[in-house]
């Protein structure tokens, strides 16, 4: 709830950031480092690399904006967890839109599907993963391409470690049944 | 066998990443710049919004003239008009009575936005989020979170602390601002043009 505001305590206040504020080397070097995998992760979790793109350099915007308050060391964390809000945040957005507004904008087409160039073993993982709900896809997506461990999982999602670990075994159970399907088919 | 799986699924996720080919430009993000790099399918927001300030800060700033009988809220509205018109917004620090007065309550845990917020400023910001994430108070006006985030039972989503998440919030221009938070929360708040906050849940 905001209050009414008293003087003097200004030291509890953060320093104020420009927006257009200059990149530091540090924040250039993590950028350029972590690019690259922060896209991938982002396509895993939405399969649209041209929305990845666009959630990736929210995170890196983000970053910039709030680089005085974050620990260089904590940064690559830090993005990853932007990174996967970002998609969280996106895909409710599209949901309001589409219940409030009926209809499909620009941004609900998706990019050519990169799965269709995947191998068929492989394009079935991926299609099955695609039909887990969210929170399943994510904690799969972080536990076996990013390698984080439950604690590390559970910081990125601001879930429990129970959480976690549940949601990985509904996700591998639902992969299991989906692949031992197809392949009885 | 769920071994075979988990490394089915390692593979599978490796050759989809491994399609994702490093990005041809490596020019760095920048809010104002952003729309010049690829990204075909999203609205670019940010882009249009700073050079759109000084017309939507004349709208706001009519709006009040003809609606508000709050002085108070018309000062206020004029305020951030004027930081808009003045082109101030990428790189004006507050001025020191904005500082003083964006400060903690007498209880020492909450912390809100200073009466008159400059653009491109970001403000130290306690969010109320004990029933969702559904705004801020920014200058004596409403911005209203779009959209809200409001789990089941009236509660933030996962992830966010309640009743309030520390964050900071940047005001963009008149109508529109950003909170954002150390744990990669982003929420865009639009102005509602009036000091109207929803009801509490409870």
């Amino acid at each position: 709830m905001l209050v009414a505001l008293s003087a003097g305590e200004v030291e509890a206040v953060d320093q104020p950031v420009a927006v257009g504020a200059e990149w530091d080397v540090a924040l250039i070097d993590l950028y350029r480092a972590q690019r690259l995998p922060l896209l991938r992760l982002a396509v895993l979790l939405t399969d649209d690399p041209a929305t990845a793109e666009d959630v990736v350099q929210d995170a890196f915007v983000a970053l910039q904006r709030r680089w005085h308050a974050v620990d260089p060391a904590a940064a690559a964390g830090y993005l990853r967890t932007s990174v996967v809000n970002g998609v969280r945040t996106l895909f409710r957005r599209r949901g309001v839109a589409r219940r409030h507004l009926h209809a499909v904008g620009p941004e609900d087409v998706p990019s050519a599907d990169l799965a269709v160039l995947l191998t068929e073993e492989h394009r079935e993982v991926v299609e099955a993963l695609r039909t887990l709900p969210r929170r399943q896809r994510e904690v799969l997506v972080l536990r076996y391409w990013s390698e984080l461990s439950e604690a590390e999982i559970a910081e990125a999602l601001g879930i429990a470690r129970g959480t976690v670990k549940s949601s990985a075994a509904r996700g591998l159970a639902s992969l299991q049944k989906q692949l031992g399907d197809r392949r009885a088919r | 066998m769920p071994d075979e799986l988990e490394q089915r699924l390692r593979d599978s996720l490796r050759a989809y990443a491994d399609l994702v080919d490093a990005p041809q430009s490596d020019d760095l993000p920048t809010p104002s710049a952003a729309g010049t790099t690829p990204r075909p399918t999203v609205r670019r927001w940010r882009t249009a919004v700073l050079s759109a300030a000084a017309v939507a800060a004349v709208v706001s700033w009519s709006f009040w003239l003809v609606t508000s009988d709050d002085p108070g809220a018309e000062s206020t509205a004029s305020s951030a008009v004027g930081a808009a018109e003045s082109g101030t917004a990428l790189s004006e620090q507050p001025r020191e009575g904005d500082s003083a007065a964006a400060a903690q309550d007498a209880a020492g845990s909450v912390l809100s936005v200073p009466a008159s917020p400059s653009v491109g400023v970001a403000y130290a910001v306690d969010l109320h989020t004990h029933c969702g994430v559904l705004g801020l108070e920014i200058g004596g006006i409403w911005f209203a979170a779009d959209p809200p985030l409001v789990e089941e039972g009236a509660h933030p989503p996962p992830g966010w602390d309640e009743p309030d998440q520390h964050g900071t919030v940047t005001l963009m221009s008149a109508d529109e601002a950003v909170f954002t938070d150390d744990a990669g929360h982003e929420v865009r708040l639009r102005s509602t043009g009036e000091p109207v906050r929803p009801p509490f849940c409870e």
